[in-house]
C-alpha cells in the first residue's frame, strides 16, 4: 500500500467517523439535542426598578421568582408528576390536573414560584418539568403603602405592568429597556467563537426614592388602623405633608389591600381614596373661603357679623350645627364656632363671583397633577349654573365635592406663605450613573404673605378655643379646623351619616407638617371634634417627638 | 530540504488549528462557566437583600417586640408636664 492509498484511508476513515456521529446524533438520540439552541436569540430581561423611602429605607424590591413549566410528551405517569408538584406547591391536584395538556410540547403550569420550591421540585428530578428563571416584587415593609405603590401584573402578552399607585404612574421609568442575545452555540450550549456572538446589555429600570417617610407612614397606619375600629368608621384616610414643598410625607387609606396577593381583592380597594374619592368636605373648607376675603379686603379680621338664628335662602334656612346663635360674632369667631350662618354671611359680604374665584384659585375642580395613578380633578360647575343656595352652602364646605389631596394643597397654600403648590412622591429617581432630583413647582401664589400669617393665628385660635382640648399635646402650639360634612343620599343629606374630617399642622411658626385626617361614616359620634380631631392630635403628637421638636410653653 | 520544509509547514499548520480548536472550546467552557456564575451572583444578591431588608424592617421589629413582650412597655413617654421637670 502506498502512502496516497493510507492517506485516502485516514481520510475515510475521518469521514465515516463524522457521518456515524452525526447519525447518532440526529436520529438515534435525536430527542436529548436541542436543535433551537443553535442560533440563541433570547430577550435578557432588565431589572424592574427599586422603590425606596426618602431615607433609602426599601419598600418594594425585587425577589427571586420561577415560572414552572411541563413537557407533556416526555412524560410517561401523569399523575405521579402531578402528585409529587402538589406535595411541593400545595395548589391541588386538580388545579395542575386542568393545566396539563398532553396534546402539546410545552405547558405552562404556575409562575411566581419562590427559590425553595424550586429546589425542592429540582431535587425530585422529574423528567419533562423545568423552569424559567424571572423576578417578582418583594414588599419588606408589606402594604405599609399599598394605595401608593400599586402592584404589578400582567398584560395580555404575559408581560410584567405596573397598575395603579406609583407602579402605574412610573411603569415606564421602573420597568427599564430588555437586552438582546444572538448567540450561535454548539450542542453542549457553549458559545461559539467563531460563529454570532452579538449582545445588547439590558437597562435596568430606574430606583425610585420617594418623598415618604417609612416612620410618618408607618405611625399613620397604625393609628389609622386603631381608628377605625375604636370610632367603628367605614373607611379612613391620613395624608401628611410638608407644607412648604408638598413633598407628601405620609400617606394611608384604610381598607387597602394585600400587596402579595393583589389578585385576592376587587378593582374597588385598588383606588386611592386620596386622589380618587370625591367627598363634601364641610367646615375644613371656611378657611378657604375667609382667606381669599381677607386677602381681596372684603372682609376684615375684626369685622362683626349678626348670628342671631338660622338665615333664610330661598326657601332654604341654613343653621349652626348645633342650632345654637352667638349674636354678634368676629371672622375669628365664626371659624372657632365653626359658624355656617356667619360663613354665608361672610360669602354674601364678598359677593357670588368672589366666593367662585377663591375656589377656582385654590384649584378646586383641576387636577392637582399629583404623580399617582388615578387622580380626578372633581366637578366645578360654571359659574352660570349656580344657584343662590350654592354659593351659600359652599361658604361651609357642602355642595362641592373635592379630593383629600385637594383640600390638603389647598389648605397647605394657606399656612405657607400664600404658594399653591404641585403635591409630590418621587423625591429622585436613580439610574446608577445618573440621580434626577424632583424639585418643588409653585403653580401660582394665592395669598400673600400677610394674609397668610392672619390664617394661621385664627387656625391656632380655632384649635385654643376648640372643644377637643383633652387630647391636644400640651405645650404646643398648633392650628387646624375641624369639619363635618354630610353624606348627600338620593337627594337629601342624611345627618346620621358624616364625613368628619381635621386638618392641622404643627408647630405654628414654622410648621414641620400638615395633615389631613378623614374619617368617613364613623358610628360612634358624627361629630369630627369628637372623632377625626382625637385622631390628628394622636398622630400629630407621635410626629413631633419624632421631628424632636420641642414644647414651646 | 523543500519537501521538509513543505512537511514542517503543513505540521505547523495542522498543530495551530487543533490549538485554536480546542482553545475555542476552553473559551466557550469558560464563558458558560461565567454565564452560570454571574447568574447564581445575581440570583445569591438579590436574595442576601431580601433577608438584610427583611431583618431591618418594621414588619420583623413588629413580629420581635410581640414575641418579646414589648408592645405595652415600649410606649412612649410624653413630656406634657415639663413644669416639673423644669422645676418652675
Amino acid at each position: 500500500m502506498n502512502k496516497r492509498k493510507l492517506l485516502l484511508l485516514f481520510f475515510l476513515f475521518c469521514y465515516a467517523a463524522i457521518i456515524i456521529k452525526l447519525f447518532s446524533i440526529q436520529i438515534i438520540n435525536s430527542e436529548s439535542v436541542k436543535t433551537d439552541n443553535y442560533l440563541q436569540t433570547e430577550m435578557i430581561l432588565s431589572e424592574r426598578g427599586k422603590i425606596y423611602d426618602r431615607n433609602r429605607n426599601p419598600l418594594v424590591l425585587n425577589q427571586n421568582s420561577y415560572h414552572l413549566y411541563i413537557e407533556p410528551k416526555k412524560i410517561k405517569d401523569k399523575y405521579e408528576v402531578i402528585k409529587k408538584l402538589d406535595e411541593v406547591l400545595k395548589v391541588g391536584e386538580a388545579t395542575i390536573e386542568a393545566r396539563f395538556d398532553d396534546t402539546k410540547y410545552w405547558v405552562s403550569i404556575l409562575s411566581g414560584i419562590e427559590e425553595k420550591e424550586k429546589d425542592k421540585i429540582s431535587k425530585l428530578n422529574l423528567k419533562g418539568v423545568g423552569f424559567n428563571y424571572g423576578m417578582k416584587r418583594y414588599y419588606p415593609e408589606a402594604s405599609l403603602a399599598a394605595h401608593l405603590v400599586g402592584f404589578v401584573g400582567k398584560n395580555e402578552k404575559a408581560e410584567d405592568v405596573g397598575y395603579f399607585g406609583l407602579e402605574g404612574f412610573y411603569d415606564k421609568e421602573l420597568k427599564g429597556i430588555p437586552g438582546l442575545l444572538e448567540s450561535e452555540r454548539d450542542l453542549l450550549g457553549r458559545p461559539i467563537l467563531i460563529g454570532t456572538q452579538e449582545k445588547i446589555d439590558p437597562e435596568n429600570g430606574r430606583d425610585l426614592i420617594l418623598t415618604i417617610d417609612k416612620t410618618i407612614q408607618d405611625i399613620s397606619k397604625q393609628s389609622l388602623l386603631n381608628a377605625l375600629k375604636h370610632y367603628k368608621a367605614k373607611q379612613g384616610c391620613i395624608i401628611t405633608a410638608d407644607p412648604y414643598t408638598m413633598q407628601i410625607l405620609g400617606l394611608v387609606c384604610l381598607p387597602d389591600f394585600d400587596l402579595e396577593k393583589y389578585y385576592e381583592f376587587s378593582e374597588s380597594y385598588f383606588k386611592n381614596p386620596a386622589v380618587s374619592d370625591l367627598y363634601e368636605p364641610g367646615s375644613i373648607f371656611k378657611p378657604i373661603i375667609v382667606s381669599y376675603g381677607i386677602l381681596k379686603k372684603l372682609i376684615k379680621p375684626n369685622d362683626i357679623f349678626d348670628e342671631e338664628g338660622p338665615i333664610r335662602i330661598g326657601e332654604y334656612y341654613i343653621r349652626t350645627w348645633n342650632d345654637k346663635y352667638q349674636g354678634k360674632i368676629t371672622v375669628s369667631g365664626i371659624l372657632e364656632k365653626s359658624s355656617n350662618v356667619g360663613m354665608v354671611q361672610i360669602g354674601q359680604q364678598m359677593g357670588n363671583k368672589a366666593v367662585f374665584n377663591a375656589i377656582s384659585d385654590f384649584g378646586f375642580g383641576n387636577l392637582t397633577n399629583i404623580d399617582v395613578q388615578g387622580e380626578v380633578p372633581g366637578n366645578l360647575k360654571p359659574i352660570e349654573n349656580w344657584y343662590p343656595i350654592d354659593f351659600a352652602t359652599v361658604t361651609f364646605g357642602q355642595g362641592i365635592a373635592v379630593t383629600p389631596i385637594q383640600m390638603l394643597r389647598s389648605f397647605a397654600a394657606i399656612i405657607n406663605g400664600g404658594n399653591l403648590l404641585k403635591p409630590y412622591i418621587v423625591l429622585k429617581m436613580d439610574s446608577g450613573d445618573r440621580e434626577i432630583e424632583i424639585k418643588p413647582k409653585i403653580i401660582r401664589k394665592v395669598l400673600n404673605n400677610k394674609t397668610s400669617e392672619i390664617m394661621k393665628k385664627m387656625l391656632h385660635s380655632t384649635v385654643e378655643q376648640g372643644e377637643f382640648q383633652w387630647v391636644k399635646p400640651k405645650g404646643y402650639k398648633m392650628g387646624g379646623k375641624t369639619g363635618t360634612a354630610q353624606i348627600p343620599i338620593e337627594g337629601h343629606y342624611d345627618a346620621s351619616k358624616t364625613i368628619a374630617s381635621f386638618i392641622g399642622f404643627a408647630p405654628l411658626d414654622k410648621p414641620k407638617f400638615i395633615t389631613l385626617v378623614v374619617l368617613r361614616e364613623p358610628e360612634s359620634s358624627p361629630w369630627a371634634s369628637e372623632t377625626a380631631a382625637p385622631l390628628f392630635f394622636e398622630v400629630a403628637k407621635e410626629f413631633l417627638i419624632y421631628y424632636n421638636v420641642a414644647p414651646e410653653e | 530540504m523543500k519537501k521538509y520544509i513543505i512537511y514542517t509547514v503543513l505540521f505547523a499548520i495542522i498543530v495551530s488549528n487543533i490549538y485554536i480548536f480546542v482553545s475555542g472550546i476552553n473559551l466557550s467552557n469558560e464563558i458558560s462557566k461565567y454565564e452560570k456564575d454571574i447568574m447564581i451572583l445575581h440570583k445569591e444578591n438579590i436574595e442576601l437583600e431580601k433577608i438584610s431588608t427583611g431583618d431591618v424592617s418594621f414588619q420583623k421589629a413588629a413580629s420581635l417586640a410581640a414575641e418579646l413582650d414589648f408592645t405595652k412597655k415600649a410606649i412612649p413617654i410624653y413630656l406634657n408636664n415639663l413644669a416639673v421637670a423644669l422645676n418652675k
